[in-house]
């Protein structure tokens, strides 16, 4: 309906018509999920207007930096209030014995993403790199309904062309019809692969005492690939949507798992995330400009940043620490190494699997203090995967995987005579689990697989099926995890 | 882009739609026709329906079969066999338990009872008196809100579900196993569990790790909330239906149970739960109380049970079998404070020591 509309009204040059109705959209989509906070955003939107305006009206440098300052304190302090106030108490009774109590807020979906897209917008007029828009433009430009809950974090340069030519769009097949594969890609991502690890995820975060050395790696693993498939999965949803209505959005995640060390990675994980924090942070602090100590100052700085950009938590901090010491150190050794990353020998070719094997344990063990609800029960984890047993699974994450409706039937009709579901279990546990590192490591990502599909009827009807598979799951489907961030 | 791409992609979209339409709207027509929730009908002749679902499947049940009279309460009821209703009694029950039920679970199930089958003959209400302390909208579990109510665009939940489809309405077809209503929902312990070997030690390991209260509960602390929990959830509709008989027992809990509220010092509040509730129902001409709590020859064997509340299926006979003679009834308030005395008599005198002992 959205999609119909938007083309009726573009396609016949009522242009704002088509923004509003985006707009109003948008916020319909945004208050479904979250109502009470609907006016939040809102709000947010207008006094950000309100500061552009006010940047572009003076032309002293002086207060167009102090607005530019206003603007980055009220936006945080906004995600600050929502997001960090807690951390911040209990960090101030732990340290100074105080005995304040914990607001316990719920933070407003997508708070995160809306509030960085726009310090960004507000940085970009400072620097003189935005055009002049009108309120809905803007307005469209950030609550934008595919990217505004969980992202990808677009830049004013790549949105605004898109917004400022709707004018006579009209519906594109090619555009529609790859825009809903993707979709679907990215639906069957988060629904029947994200969930499927997650439920198994869960169950050994809850039994972290009865894990042995192997089902802590396990969980690890598990964890790794399901933040992988959900995170990505939705941002190719909003691609795909966005593509549906003609928007390009950015990749955002480029097959990440593939990278061969951990700067690679960043370049391939969450890349509007890392380009943020590039433009708008590193750079700004001087980024490689002022010598190697002072660059590593500030990698680590950003690392830190990111990570309580993910979570209000010592765990998040930590696990930014740990990418921000190897991405400074991969950093360093790249400057003085040459990993030969051209080079199509045998050697070099195992060398990059090994790099790359390497790469995704290091991300993987981070993950851990991302997904731990402290550092300590990370640590637990950590500790049981180098003092427990490797020599058998526990059955109740195995079990987890019998979570999925369709093992009865995959043993009913598997052939294998006298199969027992105990036994199956452990089949599904392997084959699911096999089945995603392998796509991770080899299979081309959902981005590529929509850009090269082939209007086919057996594409078509295999991609209504899995899309039908996915909307049946849904009714047992938890949030995604990026959400809250 | 060349116009044969356009058309591919037309095309292509058309086939994704329509397949995914098409597939979809089988789907919804195989769960609406089946119904395997009976949301929308009554049971269709022969399908081999599984029913296992109680937060999913008592409201359809509960809607759309035929009964005169309905089984409520908790896992203290899910043993009764139906068939002996109809023997003792002459009554065609059904039965609608929720496993550890608060009494706003039996409201939000006897209120579709009763939109339904506004005449139906015998209730019959398995009372924990522990649970009629908690807060007046607590429910055990989340319910599936569209199986309960009357809003026909929230049941996408139910026609467009992988569980429903695969569990509910493709497996039975492949693989029949109807489910026997009379027992339906019967606990998993076999006969070898009602063992005091089997309970005893599985007690012990969570007795032991629970910490005395250190003072005596005051006897009236549950009263105020069961009497807004009795007027909320359960009296309005003993009010609302003088022509239906209410029959409302306390379960018999084994000697474990009364342990724990000796251990916890709220003995003395607990029985006056059974005083309060029973002194509220008996105001009601419709109502009748039978108290099986104080069955000492029961009790105090624990081969009696399989945990230390839960007691062998032959006890859910014997409470038809009272139901239909009488035993156990307390029509005044004399009754019921014998039947406390009694029950006090009991839990105060127990040597606890020596059964417990046995474990140790």
């Amino acid at each position: 309906m959205c999609i119909a509309g938007f083309y009726l009204l573009a396609g016949r040059g009522y242009e704002v018509a088509a923004k509003v109705w985006l707009v109003a959209f948008s916020l319909w989509f945004y208050g479904f999920f979250s109502p009470s906070y609907l006016l939040i955003m809102v709000a947010s939107i207008v006094i950000n207007h309100v500061l552009v305006k006010m940047l572009r009206h003076f032309d002293e440098k002086s207060r167009k930096r102090a607005i530019l300052i206003t603007g980055v304190i009220i936006n945080l302090a906004l995600l600050g209030y929502f997001k960090y106030l807690d951390f911040a108490i209990s960090n101030l009774d732990l340290i100074f014995g105080f005995d304040i109590p914990l607001r316990e807020i719920l933070l407003p979906l997508g708070i995160s993403f809306f509030t960085f897209q726009q310090i960004g917008y507000l940085a970009d007029v400072y620097q003189g790199e935005a055009k002049e828009v009108s309120f809905i433009d803007y307005a469209l430009f950030v609550c934008f309904f595919p990217q505004l809950v969980a992202g990808p974090i677009v830049s004013q340069a790549e949105m605004m062309p898109q917004i400022g030519n709707i004018s006579g769009r009209k519906p594109d097949a090619e555009k529609i019809g790859r825009g809903l594969s993707l979709f679907i890609l990215g639906l069957s991502k988060k629904v029947l692969i994200a969930d499927s690890l997650g439920r198994a995820v869960d169950a050994g975060y809850d039994i972290i005492p009865t894990l042995g050395g192997l089902d802590s790696f396990l969980v690890m693993l598990w964890y790794a690939l399901q933040l992988y498939f959900d995170f990505s999965g939705y941002c190719d949803m909003a691609k795909g949507l966005a593509g549906m209505l003609g928007f390009e959005l950015p990749v955002n995640f480029d097959s990440p798992y593939k990278a061969v060390d951990i700067t690679d990675f960043w370049h391939r994980w969450h890349k509007t995330l890392t380009r943020f924090f590039t433009k708008y942070v590193y750079i700004p602090l001087g980024g490689s400009r002022r010598g190697e100590a002072r660059t590593i100052v500030n990698v680590l700085i950003v690392y830190l940043l990111s990570g309580l950009w993910h979570g209000a938590g010592w765990n998040f901090v930590l696990w930014g620490a740990l990418h921000g010491v190897a991405y400074a150190a991969v950093r360093t050794a790249h400057r003085h190494i040459s990993t030969g990353d051209g080079d199509d020998t045998p050697a070099a070719l195992l060398l990059r699997c090994v790099r790359r094997l390497i790469t995704f344990l290091y991300v993987s063990f981070a993950w851990i203090y991302f997904r731990a609800e402290s550092i300590s029960q990370a640590n637990e984890l950590i500790r049981r995967m180098f003092t427990g047993s490797w020599k058998a699974v526990n059955y109740t994450l195995a079990d987890r995987f019998a979570d999925i409706d369709e093992l009865w039937y995959i043993v009913k009709f598997s052939g294998l005579p006298g199969i027992n579901f105990a036994f199956a279990h452990n089949l599904v546990m392997i084959i699911v689990t096999a089945a995603a590192l392998v796509t991770v490591f080899a299979a081309p990502n959902a981005g590529q697989c929509s850009e090269k599909i082939r209007p086919r009827i057996v594409t078509a009807v295999a991609l209504g099926v899995l899309g039908l598979w996915c909307v049946l799951s849904l009714s047992e489907v938890s949030t995604f995890l990026y959400f809250n961030f | 882009m060349t116009q044969e791409v356009k058309t591919g992609f037309k095309k292509y979209i058309l086939i994704l739609l329509l397949s995914g339409t098409i597939l979809m709207t089988l789907c919804i027509a195989a769960v609406i026709m089946v119904d395997p929730f009976f949301h929308y009908h009554a049971p269709l002749e022969g399908f081999p329906y599984e029913v296992d679902n109680q937060l999913s499947q008592n409201p359809g049940m509960a809607r759309h079969m035929d009964y005169d009279s309905v089984i409520l309460g908790s896992s203290m009821t899910v043993n009764f066999d139906t068939r002996t209703f109809a023997d003792e009694l002459g009554l065609d029950a059904i039965k609608l338990p929720y496993s550890g039920a608060y009494p706003k679970d039996i409201s939000n199930i006897m209120s579709v009872i009763f939109e339904s089958h506004s005449d139906v003959d015998t209730v019959f209400l398995g009372i924990d008196v522990i649970n009629y302390s908690s807060d007046v909208d607590q429910i055990k579990f989340p319910l599936p809100e569209y199986l309960y109510d009357d809003n026909y665009v929230n049941d996408i939940s139910y026609v467009l579900n992988k569980d429903v489809l695969l569990n509910y309405v493709i497996k039975p077809v492949i693989s029949p196993q109807p489910t026997d209503l009379a027992t339906v929902y019967s606990s998993w312990w076999t006969d070898e569990y009602y063992n005091i070997n089997y309970v005893l030690p599985n007690y012990l390991a969570e007795y032991e790790s629970l910490s005395p209260r250190p003072e005596e509960l005051p006897k009236e602390y549950f009263e105020e909330q069961i009497c807004v929990n009795m007027k909320e959830n359960i009296l309005p509709y003993i009010e609302a239906h003088p022509d239906t008989r209410f029959v409302i027992f306390y379960p018999p809990y084994s000697i474990l149970f009364w342990n724990d509220c000796i251990n916890q010092n709220k003995l003395e509040a607990t029985l006056d739960e059974y005083e309060v509730i029973s002194r509220m129902l008996l105001e009601y001409d419709n109502c009748e109380i039978f108290f099986f709590a104080d069955e000492e020859d029961i009790i105090t064997d624990l081969n009696n049970y399989a945990d230390y509340t839960h007691y062998h299926p032959r006890f859910n006979v014997w409470m038809v079998e009272c139901f239909a003679d009488g035993t156990d009834r307390t029509r005044d308030m004399d009754d019921v404070n014998a039947h406390i005395d009694h029950m006090r008599e009991i839990a105060t005198h127990y040597d606890y020591d020596l059964l417990l002992g046995q474990a140790r």
